[in-house]
């Protein structure tokens, strides 16, 4: 145990730009970011310390470098204990008066897609809304996910800190195929892999053999890694989730294998027409599933075993908000301003795109899929009140959940399962930490890394301050007013400004549409005949 | 048996209608007709039964009077038979022809918002039928209905909702005397009315039976929106017992299974701010006991017989409002004065949310669980849920609402044929329309053509109807109910989304798109999107998007 301490702090230092204290180059993003600084200030902050624990402060809190080195309190009854105390001072001072510091949130599943995407836009966004780490897939290639990691652990990009998930295999070399289905193989393949700097295996396609899963899934632990599985209902008849999890899975991604875990069979009741290469019928069988399991035996032993067998759930509900409610997730605000035409695009119903499977899906199959989230969430709660760890991921960029926005979603999907607010954002800070093997991220606390959002407004009064168009509320006079989301993500030292981020967004997306000459089947029938004049409604300055 | 099903009935029943003629509806609608015949489609019955046919459908003025079996096995027993013809042939094949709907609990609202308005909305989206609050004066209500009854007009039928005592002269004194409950109600039966709102007598249990009771035996309904101010006294089992017809909304029920007889409210709690007062309204039902509410306390409503009104849509912007808020038809079909309403503001009804956090939309989230397994086992042990919407309030625009009700009852796991059941059959029953809400001979001819089943899809019954595939795997979208059959009138629905779309894009000539709730998702430079060709129906893409400006 010590020696794996031991191990993940020097892979800390070895991954982060520049530690130390007084040795800080502070590097400059035209004005979208600042840092790290020798000494930064965040004054009168209240509070969310990540592990659960409610708001307090205020705060005055010291980074120095990447490091949160000092929390100074200032709330009555420490100020008057303490008597007059000289406030903390430094290159740069953040008043944060009136507003909340968080830790950075760690979305452990997540997507970059492709190249008519620009990395930055998924960037960018991720940063304005709070995810400061975050486990990708490797859409662009390994190579192209390495090299970015590289970049934002140096911080020489505007970027969270990167994980690439990828295949078994993936960065090792020498292995045939038949090397690679064989489970004595495996302690050789994953030294490899985490030789070559991964951390996060991703399992998806293995669970036709359990003894492999079970092989690779002690590799990794053996070799400081972490395994994470989308339990394929093609694969669930050999290994539901109970199975991969007393195999030794760090964490079962999305809602897959549970249902299957809790059925009276041990395939659930396909369609005779069922065909898993299509993707209409795939999703619709993966809600329904739900409704065949019987409820008490998963809320009961099939919880109890998952902790027992002591995995993480990474439930990323945003994902599949869109299956219970087509046409919420379709009209979202913020598409027109925020959402990429790429992403737009590849959500457009179409049989021939990943997730694009919406062409023919009824109000039986929203049904199904609210039955689904009910159940799904059920479990949630129930896996969280026995002291199961819930973590957090979106799987955003797919199936109409738009970067960053879908962050903050996804707090509020966990929050519908009945979780606190405060557990809530526990399972974005602390617990995806501790899943992803991080013991310096995931709290406010000195000798912690300096990943924070300074939120204007209580996140846990309402989870929707943390948009980047923050919500209604009301001042203390009574009048309605707009809060401004999180001003500030701070990664690693260095001070993003959220609404310049957002700006640049906002012009990728321009331009992305700028192109788009007809109306989509999506929108058509929504297309007023007649526009209003056009105005610019809020012009900056 | 198969000759049964050619016996005509009566034509007598609709007399009272019958001479009504529908004229200056330009090319709107048109009806009734002496011989009108729908060829060819599939019918939902309304009672639950499934989907059968195709048949032949004959009506004759405002009467269904016959109809006559297309399938295979009726065809090969019967023989060659000539088609119906008629006046008017609407030629049905691949549409399925279900019931009017029949709102019990709907608002027309006030001036600027244009009658036709709403009455288009529901009429294109199906609603035959409706039970108006008295938004504009009952006076003004007693028009419309009659207005409505002569064809005078094109909307749905009309039973608006009367205040206990109204057009009456009896003192404030009489009217909360129990004994006095069967003259007023007489004199108000006299009057025409049909359903009489419980509202302001359910302070006091006594008198709320008493005029319960009369209202029922002058052959009238009464209606309760149970209000959290006097839930202490008449809850929602208590409303059933007493000889209430229907229950709105959610109101009441969590209150009939606490722990004690009134709800925790927090110290701060003002019932006249309605911030409070939603909030509370959602997190009451955390405090309901659930095996009490699913067990005995469903059994009691279905005993005492009273109807379920749920009215579920008015409520949803409470546990989503961004979906609420950003619904894709509010650019092009909500009225201004509807949005303008919406927005947060202390000083309106309904419009609550300018606090409105994510514990408040977990709250109204568990709620809607809870309230939905109520109604579920409500439903399977035998009571009778009924359709309502509460629409032309809170974000809930009328016509789409009603499509989005029957999704928020299939989502309480009714069977999509209960949920048209509750919208049509149940509701008529609700509502004592014996020849409401069946498609069925001797029925009067409230109708709907709808393009592709309902029973398949829902939300085919949307004026935009759905994405789906046609039988080459090739995707389209469907239109709507084509045609809705009101009293024998004919609609021409598109043409009706066409008029609400222009009264809509003059309500909002001159008003900025930049508000409260949309400011922070209007790009800078707005992208213009024009449609000069509609897009409505239409196979494949249509519409231009132009150039940023």
């Amino acid at each position: 145990m010590i020696g794996r301490a031991a191990l993940h702090a020097s892979l800390v230092l070895l991954l982060t730009a520049s530690t130390l204290a007084g040795q800080t180059t502070t590097r400059t993003f035209g004005d979208l970011a600042a840092g790290p600084y020798n000494r930064l200030v965040i004054r009168g902050a209240m509070v969310i310390p990540g592990h659960g624990g409610p708001p307090a402060g205020p705060y005055d809190i010291l980074i120095e470098g990447n490091m949160i080195s000092q929390m100074v309190p200032f709330d009555p009854v420490a100020a008057e204990r303490r008597g007059n105390a000289q406030r903390l001072t430094g290159d740069r001072i953040i008043d944060a008066t009136g507003m909340y510091v968080m830790p950075g949130m760690i979305d452990l599943h997540t997507h970059l897609r492709s190249n008519a995407e620009e990395i930055e836009y998924v960037y960018y966004l991720k940063l304005a809304m709070g995810v400061t780490t975050m486990v990708n897939a490797a859409d662009r290639g390994f190579q192209n996910a390495m090299q970015e990691a590289g970049k934002s652990a140096k911080n020489e990009i505007l970027a969270p800190r990167m994980y690439p998930l990828v295949g078994y295999g993936t960065g090792a070399t020498g292995f045939s195929r038949i090397e690679l289905d064989s489970p004595a193989k495996a302690p050789e393949v994953v030294k490899q892999m985490a030789a070559a700097g991964l951390k996060v295996i991703s399992m998806d396609p293995l669970g036709w053999n359990l003894d492999l899963v079970r092989a690779i899934a002690k590799a990794a632990k053996d070799n400081g890694m972490i395994t994470s599985f989308h339990l394929q209902p093609s694969n669930t008849a050999v290994t539901t989730a109970v199975r991969a999890a007393c195999a030794g899975v760090t964490m079962i991604e999305h809602h897959y294998g549970y249902a299957e875990s809790a059925l009276d069979r041990q395939v659930q009741d396909f369609g005779r027409e069922y065909d898993y290469g299509n993707e209409n019928d795939r999703f619709r069988y993966a809600g329904k599933v739900w409704l065949e399991a019987n409820r008490e035996r998963l809320l009961g032993a099939v919880v109890d075993s998952l902790i027992g067998c002591g995995v993480t759930m990474l439930p990323t509900r945003v994902v599949y908000e869109a299956n219970r409610d087509f046409l919420r997730a379709s009209s979202l605000p913020w598409h027109e301003k925020y959402t990429h035409q790429a992403l737009w695009n590849w959500n457009l119903p179409n049989p021939a795109f990943h997730g694009s499977f919406h062409y023919d899906w009824t109000s039986d199959d929203e049904y199904y899929w609210t039955s689904a989230f009910r159940l799904w969430g059920d479990l949630i709660f129930e896996f969280n009140k026995r002291g199961g760890r819930v973590a957090f991921g979106t799987d955003d960029n797919y199936i109409w959940a738009t970067p960053g926005f879908s962050s903050i979603r996804e707090l509020q999907l966990l929050r519908e399962t009945g979780m606190h607010g405060l557990e809530v954002i526990k399972a974005a800070t602390y617990n995806s930490a501790h899943t992803l093997g991080q013991p310096r991220l995931g709290l406010v606390r000195p000798g912690y890394l300096a990943d924070l959002l300074i939120v204007d407004g209580n996140p846990a009064y309402n989870l929707k301050f943390m948009y980047s168009f923050g919500d209604l509320t009301l001042d203390k006079d009574g009048k309605m007013y707009r809060t401004k989301g999180i001003v500030h993500t701070v990664k690693d030292g260095v001070v993003t400004n959220n609404a310049r981020l957002m700006e640049e967004v906002e012009k990728m997306v321009a331009k992305s549409k700028a192109s788009v000459t007809t109306a989509d089947p999506v929108v058509a029938p929504f297309v007023p005949r007649t526009t209003r004049p056009a105005v610019v409604p809020n012009g900056r300055p | 048996m198969t000759k049964q099903r050619y016996v005509l009935l009566s034509l007598t029943l609709g007399a009272q209608f019958a001479n009504a003629q529908a004229t200056g509806f330009g090319d709107l609608a048109a009806g009734p007709y002496n011989r009108l015949v729908i060829r060819n489609a599939m019918v939902i019955p309304g009672h639950g039964g499934p989907p059968a046919g195709p048949y032949d459908i004959l009506i004759e003025r405002n009467v269904i009077t016959q109809m006559v079996p297309f399938d295979p096995v009726a065809a090969e027993r019967r023989g060659g038979a000539a088609r119906l013809t008629g006046d008017r042939i609407i030629d049905a094949a691949g549409k399925y022809v279900m019931p009017g709907m029949i709102d019990l609990h709907t608002h027309v609202r006030t001036q600027p918002q244009e009658n036709e308005y709403s009455a288009y909305l529901r009429l294109a989206h199906g609603v035959t039928g409706i039970v108006p609050a008295s938004d504009r004066s009952l006076d003004s209500a007693l028009y419309m209905q009659k207005q409505s009854a002569e064809n005078r007009i094109l909307a749905p039928r009309m039973w608006p909702i009367w205040g206990w005592g109204a057009k009456t002269r009896f003192n404030r004194e009489q009217l909360e005397d129990p004994a006095r409950a069967p003259d007023i109600a007489k004199e108000m039966a006299a009057q025409g009315m049909r359903v009489v709102s419980l509202g302001s007598v359910t302070w006091n249990p006594e008198l709320f039976g008493a005029v319960a009771k009369a209202v029922y035996a002058a052959g009238g309904i009464t209606t309760i929106h149970l209000p959290p101010s006097t839930n202490a006294v008449v809850n929602a089992v208590k409303a059933a017992c007493l000889g209430a017809t229907m229950i709105e909304h959610h109101y009441g029920y969590a209150e009939s299974a606490l722990d004690r007889t009134t709800q925790n409210f927090v110290r701060s709690y003002n019932y006249d701010n309605e911030n409070d007062r939603f909030r509370a309204a959602g997190s009451v039902w955390l405090e309901a006991d659930r095996s009490r509410l699913l067990g005995e306390i469903a059994d009691s409503m279905v005993k005492c017989g009273v109807t379920m009104l749920p009215t579920r849509v008015v409520y949803e912007a409470n546990r989503d409002f961004y979906r609420a808020s950003s619904l894709p038809w509010h650019e092009k079909y909500t009225h201004q004065s509807l949005i303008n309403w919406n927005l947060p503001n202390p000083a309106y009804h309904g419009s609550f949310h300018y606090d409105w956090t994510s514990d408040d939309e977990y709250y109204w989230t568990y709620a809607f669980r809870l309230w939905g397994d109520l109604i579920a086992e409500f439903n399977k042990r035998g009571g009778r849920v009924a359709y309502g919407t509460d629409d032309n309030y809170i974000w809930a625009t009328p016509g789409f609402s009603a499509v989005r009700e029957l999704q928020l009852l299939r989502e309480t796991g009714m069977h999509s044929l209960e949920v048209i059941k509750a919208a049509t059959y149940n509701s008529a029953a609700t509502l004592r329309e014996p020849k409401l809400g069946l498609v069925r001979p001797g029925y009067l001819a409230d109708l709907v053509i709808v393009d592709g089943n309902p029973a398949y899809n829902l939300k085919f019954l949307y004026s935009f109807g759905d994405l789906t595939l046609d039988k080459d795997g090739k995707m389209f979208r469907t239109q709507g109910i084509v045609h809705t059959i009101k009293d024998g009138v004919v609609m021409n629905n598109a043409r009706l989304m066409e008029e609400v779309e222009k009264m809509v894009a003059k309500s909002k000539q001159g008003v900025p798109p930049a508000n409260a709730v949309t400011e922070p998702f209007l790009p800078n430079g707005r992208r213009v999107i024009p449609n000069d060709s509609g897009s409505r129906g239409q196979r494949g893409q249509r519409g231009q998007r132009g150039q940023r400006n």
